[in-house]
């Protein structure tokens, strides 16, 4: 059957987290017979292991699949999002693909903090937005209620939403009844000069370098001679194809099409996400990019082994091949030698990406304590942005500190307003205000410092209200706050990795949690390690490693002298794994524990 | 020229002195927490372990005789004691055949109290035995029974007595401390009564807990706990002062004897100097190679009997940095310590200006002292330490 552009859907699947997006995604493929139920693997789209782990999408993946309707065959690609609210560049990217997006809502949940912050972005993107109303398998779904908040909140039309069940697979083909009679097929002239949108990539040790596009006019195939319109970088094309959901090749790649290409690119930085593919012969305008990410977390990155810099910055590289929201700059610590600076989304992509470097490359590293971005004001009237506690001036050259603020806004059943307001305002938040949505649906609004609300705050809302409460957030402006350069002290030696700026009325609390943590994760060692948490020259707080007394006087039997070489090897192995801080040995993992250290 | 079957063709053409070991794997019965490759076996498996020794000697000799004399055997186990005596005898006679053994050779062999009897303790030192090593452990009979051990207090000192009426005054006696329930008062009534029976040669090693142990099923089910640092440190304190104070020299670590009754073959360990091992399992260093027999007893027999080789498993020929981590490591252990003379001679470095901070900050820590004739030794509070020492002082050589 000959490819026409009215039989192909672009959309993509948003929701609020949990509320079934990966699920309808496994339907989806299953109901065209693109994959078998059998050979389902819950979640087929997370193929990431931590994806599938944490239960979290986080990576965007495109799969295409074919149905019949009518008697018409139809190509419907569908591009997943991640949910995560650290994550929201990345939905922005896959929405810029599409043509239309299906609006999940839980019917026992409701509308959330991130269905709305998703139907902006798909809003913004003029896509059509077909709303589902999911989990109609649970004896709590009230669809009703649902509708009804779609239509006042949101404020769409939701009337005919088909309410489903992703888990058990009901009432799924009107949600494709609903694509290919809603989503408008997509526009573009085949015959025009190509121009593809880069809204993915990855990185293949046999391919290189693989872009993953939304051909919006004319087409490609092997052999086409392409171009980098922001790169400039030209190549010719080896392969293209799709995914289903595993990639399949093909012969072409035809407008309105979502696919991969894949040009033998061996440098990683020739691809940039937002970038427009076009032909070496015939070039086409640029497409509108996307908007630039600012990181709002930084931390440093650091190989445990000194001589996997290099291996570190390749590791660097190709995960920003598929994640142009990392940034990083070379960074060097007395503690802990050459190694990055980076900037995240959120812990949780910090977390992630950590993770990402120790599996995908099977690196060793250290996460120094993350901080903010903070505008630090001297006497002589000067301004530095300090991400970086080790960047901070001296104390008695700073006037004055300025640290980032948001606007949180926060969606909760009523009867937990009093854990939030608790919570908001333990994290030195302002209250600004309370809105009754429905029954007793409430929706707060914050203003938090930043600093406070990368470390626990999730975690802390979700268990202050039962998982119930969600939580979206946009970058507010900057306000004056007393913020103070807590150093920590190792055998009296200062830590630069360990270093933190944090609020005054907080460091005691912190300071000890540290301490008391690195006291917990620091071995024995032949002498006693004192412990400190210093502001300026004044301990604040103070723990002790006691000295080691004893280790096993062992028989060697007979003349085994193998066994103590071994031992001694292990320790030595031991010890390479242990970073040495002035006089002190510090496992790696402290570094990590400490990052997971709570403030309360 | 020697055949040479290990690829061992350094040796030099002088006579130097060769300790050797002789490894008996078996046991009556398998105590709580020993993780060694001994076994119990019937009388056929012993004779057929019996014959594979006699033949691996005769391999091992055509390569080592005609460059060494022999200057100290032990047989050890597992239980040497549970072979019938002859074997034991005829293994002593084949070693004098096949190989040079000097006047003044120590012979010691490891018994076990009641698998021990008069006409067997007579044909041994017949044989040339001419040390005995005894295992003891504890004196407290609840403990005994409770590490597996088969025999009493009473045995022990039957056995005691037995070898002295043959006129044989070197004697060791292995105790262990930090077993679980074990106790500080139950220590100091062991030692007393060593002291007290006159026992001139004493090991006392820490218990370890070993994998593949059953006392290792037992502390991991939470069933016994094992004795606080403190406990054990107490203890081998305990030992370490009331032996030192009634005469006795701690020549290493775990080893304390009277004068004249330190064991040649235990110091030739931390001397680095050749030993070689014959048996399942058993290990050699010669030559700067440290080299190990199978531990699987069906290939040790296979490679013996069927296709004539020693049963070599690994050789290991140590690097430079191996040698001096060796010699800091062995050495450390021992009263005379690390000798920086010998050590400059060695490697043909200064140790102390190599190593100048960390020796700086453990004479400072009260771990290691420097004395006048260039020796560093450790103090009890570094013996109790030793391997963090080790690995101070080992580091980046």
């Amino acid at each position: 059957m000959e490819k026409t552009l009215d039989n192909i859907r672009n959309f993509s699947i948003i929701a609020h987290i949990d509320h079934g997006k990966s699920t309808l995604a496994d339907r989806l493929m299953e109901f065209t017979g693109t994959v078998a139920r059998r050979d389902s693997k819950e979640q087929l789209l997370d193929s990431m292991d931590i994806e599938r782990e944490r239960g979290i999408t986080i990576k965007l993946t495109p799969v295409t699949m074919k149905y019949t309707k009518d008697g018409k065959e139809y190509i419907l690609n569908l591009i997943d999002t991640p949910g995560h609210v650290d994550f929201t560049y990345e939905v922005s990217r896959s929405l810029a693909a599409c043509e239309g997006a299906i609006l999940i809502v839980d019917a026992t949940q409701g509308v959330q903090a991130q269905t709305l912050a998703n139907f902006y972005l798909a809003f913004e993107n003029n896509l059509e937005i077909l709303p589902v109303i999911n989990k109609m398998d649970l004896p709590s779904a009230r669809p009703d209620e649902a509708i009804q908040e779609i239509e006042n909140i949101i404020g769409i039309p939701a009337d005919d939403a088909p309410c489903i069940s992703a888990k058990t697979g009901f009432n799924i083909e009107s949600v494709i009844d609903q694509i290919i009679e809603r989503i408008p097929a997509p526009k573009g002239d085949n015959e025009a000069p190509l121009q593809a949108l880069i809204f993915d990539s990855y990185y293949d040790n046999y391919k290189g370098a693989v872009c993953l596009v939304r051909v919006k006019n004319g087409n490609v195939k092997t052999g086409t001679k392409i171009k980098m319109l922001q790169t400039g970088k030209e190549f010719e094309v080896v392969e293209v194809g799709v995914f289903k959901p595993k990639i399949e090749r093909t012969d072409i790649l035809e407008a309105g099409e979502v696919g991969y290409i894949s040009a033998s690119i061996k440098t990683v930085s020739d691809i940039s996400v937002g970038d427009t593919i076009t032909e070496v012969e015939r070039q086409s305008e640029p497409l509108p990019g996307y908007r630039k990410v600012q990181p709002v977390v930084y931390s440093g990155i650091f190989p445990i082994d000194g001589d996997k810099y290099n291996a570190l910055k390749d590791a660097l590289e190709k995960i920003k091949l598929s994640d142009v929201s990392l940034v990083y700059t070379p960074e060097t610590s007395t503690a802990l030698g050459y190694g990055f600076r980076c900037g995240f989304l959120g812990i949780l992509h910090l977390e992630i990406i950590t993770e990402r470097i120790e599996r995908e490359f099977n690196l060793d590293v250290i996460t120094t304590m993350p901080s903010v971005t903070y505008h630090v004001f001297t006497r002589k009237g000067e301004m530095f942005e300090i991400s970086n506690p080790t960047d901070m001036p001296d104390a008695d050259t700073i006037d004055y500190i300025e640290e980032p603020y948001i606007k949180a806004e926060i969606f909760s059943p009523s009867e937990y307003v009093g854990a939030i307001m608790d919570l908001g305002i333990n994290k030195r938040g302002t209250y600004k205000d309370l809105q009754y949505l429905y029954d007793n649906r409430v929706r707060i609004n914050f203003e938090l410092p930043l600093c406070e609300v990368v470390f626990d705050f999730f975690d802390k809302l979700k268990s202050a209200t039962h998982g119930y409460a969600t939580l979206d957030y946009e970058m507010a402006d900057y306000k004056r706050s007393d913020m103070v350069k807590v150093d920590m002290l190792l055998n009296g030696e200062p830590c630069d990795a360990l270093s933190m700026i944090v609020h005054r009325s907080r460091a005691y609390e912190r300071s000890k949690a540290i301490t008391e943590k690195l006291k917990e994760v620091i071995p024995r060692q032949l002498f006693e390690i004192p412990i400190q948490a210093a502001i300026g020259g004044k301990i604040i707080a103070r723990e002790t490693v006691k000295a080691l007394r004893k280790d096993v006087i062992a028989k060697c039997y007979g003349g085994d002298v193998t066994r103590k070489r071994k031992l001694l090897e292990k320790q030595k192995e031991g010890k390479k794994k242990m970073k040495r801080l002035g006089s002190v040995e510090l496992p790696s993992e402290a570094f990590l524990e400490i990052l997971k250290t709570n403030n309360d | 020229m020697a055949i040479n079957k290990t690829g061992l063709n350094i040796l030099e053409k002088s006579k130097n002195n060769l300790s050797i070991y002789i490894h008996i794997p078996f046991c009556n019965s398998k105590c709580e927490y020993c993780a060694f490759n001994s076994m119990v076996a019937n009388s056929s498996d012993k004779k057929r372990y019996f014959n594979d020794l006699v033949a691996e000697i005769k391999l091992q000799s055509q390569i080592y005789s005609g460059y060494y004399s022999v200057a100290s055997i032990y047989i050890g186990g597992g239980t040497p004691s549970s072979m019938d005596y002859y074997y034991i005898r005829d293994l002593l006679q084949i070693l004098y055949k096949n190989f040079a053994v000097k006047n003044t050779v120590e012979i010691t062999i490891e018994i076990n109290p009641n698998t021990i009897d008069k006409n067997k303790i007579r044909e041994y030192i017949l044989a040339g035995v001419n040390r005995f090593s005894i295992g003891l452990q504890t004196t407290n009979p609840k403990l005994l029974k409770e590490m597996g051990r088969t025999h009493t207090v009473e045995d022990y000192e039957k056995a005691v007595n037995m070898i002295r009426e043959f006129g044989i005054k070197n004697i060791s006696t292995d105790i262990i401390i930090g077993y679980p329930k074990q106790k500080v008062s139950q220590v100091k009534d062991t030692i007393n009564y060593l002291l007290k029976l006159g026992i001139p040669h004493i090991s006392v090693y820490m218990l370890q807990v070993e994998q593949d142990t059953k006392l290792k099923v037992l502390v991991d089910n939470g069933s016994v706990g094992v004795p606080n640092d403190d406990t054990v440190i107490e203890m081998y304190n305990l030992v370490s002062n009331t032996l030192m104070t009634n005469g006795y020299n701690r020549y290493e670590l775990s080893n304390f004897a009277k004068p004249s009754y330190e064991s040649y073959h235990n110091k030739v360990y931390w001397k680095r100097k050749d030993y070689l091992g014959i048996g399942l399992s058993a290990h050699s260093y010669i030559s700067g190679r440290r080299f190990a027999n199978t531990d699987n007893i069906v290939e040790y027999a296979e490679k013996l009997e069927v296709k004539k080789q020693i049963p070599i498993t690994s050789i290991k020929s140590l690097t430079e940095q191996e040698k001096k981590e060796e010699f800091v490591m062995l050495s450390l252990r021992t009263s005379e310590g690390m000798n920086l003379e010998e050590y400059k001679e060695e490697f043909e470095e200064n140790f102390l200006s190599k190593k100048k901070n960390t020796v700086a900050r453990l004479i400072k820590g009260g771990f290691i002292i420097l004395t006048k004739d260039n020796k560093l030794i450790c103090t009890t509070k570094g013996l109790l330490v030793l391997n963090q020492v080790v690995l101070e002082l080992a580091d980046d050589l």
